[in-house]
């Protein structure tokens, strides 16, 4: 999934890599370019104007997908 | 490092219900009889255990015996004491799960292991009203219980190959913990007159194990990684080993090949690969059921796999949004 879209790779990295993910807030453009996505002037200010607690919480929201729930069809 | 039970997500099949079915009810009914022989505390905690095999997770225990028994035309009562010694293998070994988990406290090991025993020697009982000591039953029961046994023994251990680097036998190896349940497959072909049969039957339960295995290790990963034990999912996303100081960054390696890689395609269409080597064997023997039954569970992995990939592309677009608006 992630390989047929840019911005969810990049999204994912930045979800899944603390280290990163700290890159892409200081330096938007960049980190974005290193996993070959360009982003868009209103990308890069929604980046920067995100709340860091509220980038956490959504970091452990991401992470806690262990498996999927109620998955028999019968 | 604690052991990995014997297969314990074995696949749950609705229309199977262990609760309501007479055949099961009445083979419930003979496991309890035959422990009202025993001295109360036995009986009791007997009991106990036959009501928490009573599960979904063991369709397959109470119901394989019967759908050879169906298939092969063996009279009632013959299937009937298949299943019951089935169960009370089944017991037997789902006890020694608990004593070699460290799951029974001290006040409780002694009545743990005689019960075990009692359960040991029922199921053997009822076999050797069927089969004299000269049988080839008596080897293929004791090829079995080594096969198991070697695996429980091993459990503690991580395979010596990457999962990446798995051959057919590695593969056929996570199967071994699930051996008697093959028990049943040889009680029933040789009854029926169906030696030849045996060879294709137990291959087609050792692919049929190696898919509940691996499926089992896909939905409990996170667990496993919590508690130490081996899983073959995350030996899937990283070859790295399986240790606690590894467990952070092989967390992070499970979520990256759900989230950015495949969403874990590969990995369920191997678990059907082998329900399908299963399948095409269990043909071979003509037994309706039992390939309803791995039709089902392919039908169950697929539903998984999908529902996996779909939650996690929901996960991924909603936080796309958040962060890039």
């Amino acid at each position: 999934m992630g390989r047929q879209d840019g911005r969810y790779r990049l999204v994912g990295r930045a979800m899944l890599d603390a280290e990163f993910r700290r890159w892409l807030l200081e330096d938007p453009k960049a980190a974005a370019e290193s996993v070959d996505v360009t982003l868009t002037e209103e990308q890069v200010k929604s980046i920067q104007q995100v709340d860091p607690k509220r980038l956490e919480e959504l970091v452990h929201e991401f992470q806690s997908l262990t498996g999927v729930k109620g998955a028999y069809p019968w | 490092m604690p052991l990995r039970r014997y297969t314990k997500g074995r696949i749950a099949v609705k229309q199977w219900s262990l609760l309501s079915d007479p055949e099961v009810l009445a083979v419930r009914a003979n496991c309890y009889a035959a422990l009202e022989r025993f001295p109360p505390p036995l009986a009791d905690a007997g009991r106990r255990v036959l009501d928490r095999i009573c599960s979904p997770n063991w369709t397959l225990e109470w119901y394989l015996p019967r759908w050879l028994g169906y298939a092969f035309g063996l009279q009632p009562e013959v299937s009937h004491a298949l299943v019951l010694s089935n169960v009370f293998g089944l017991a037997y070994i789902r006890l020694q799960d608990d004593l070699m988990d460290g799951e029974v406290d001290q006040t409780s090991w002694k009545t743990t292991t005689l019960l075990a025993s009692v359960f040991y020697h029922q199921a053997i009982l009822l076999y050797t009203q069927f089969f004299d000591t000269k049988s080839p039953f008596w080897d293929y029961l004791e090829q079995f219980m080594a096969q198991w046994r070697r695996a429980t023994l091993s459990s503690n251990e991580p395979p010596t190959t990457d999962f990446r680097s798995f051959e057919e036998e590695d593969f056929l190896r996570l199967a071994e913990r699930g051996a008697p349940l093959k028990i049943c497959c040889v009680g029933a072909c040789l009854l029926a007159g169906r030696e030849e049969l045996i060879p294709t039957l137990t291959s087609a339960v050792d692919h049929l194990l190696v898919g509940a295995v691996l499926f089992d290790h896909a939905r409990d990963w996170a667990d496993d990684l919590a508690a130490g034990r081996y899983n073959t999912f995350v030996a899937y996303a990283t070859s790295q080993p399986q240790v606690r100081h590894q467990r952070e960054a092989n967390r992070l390696s499970v979520l990256e090949e759900i989230y950015l890689g495949d969403a874990a395609r590969p990995y369920f269409d191997l678990i059907r690969k082998h329900i399908r080597v299963a399948m095409e064997k269990a043909r071979a023997v003509d037994c309706p059921d039992l390939n309803q039954y791995l039709l089902l569970f392919e039908g169950q992995v697929i539903t998984y796999g999908e529902r996996l990939a779909d939650e996690a592309r929901a996960r991924l677009r909603a936080a796309a949004e958040q962060l890039l608006g």
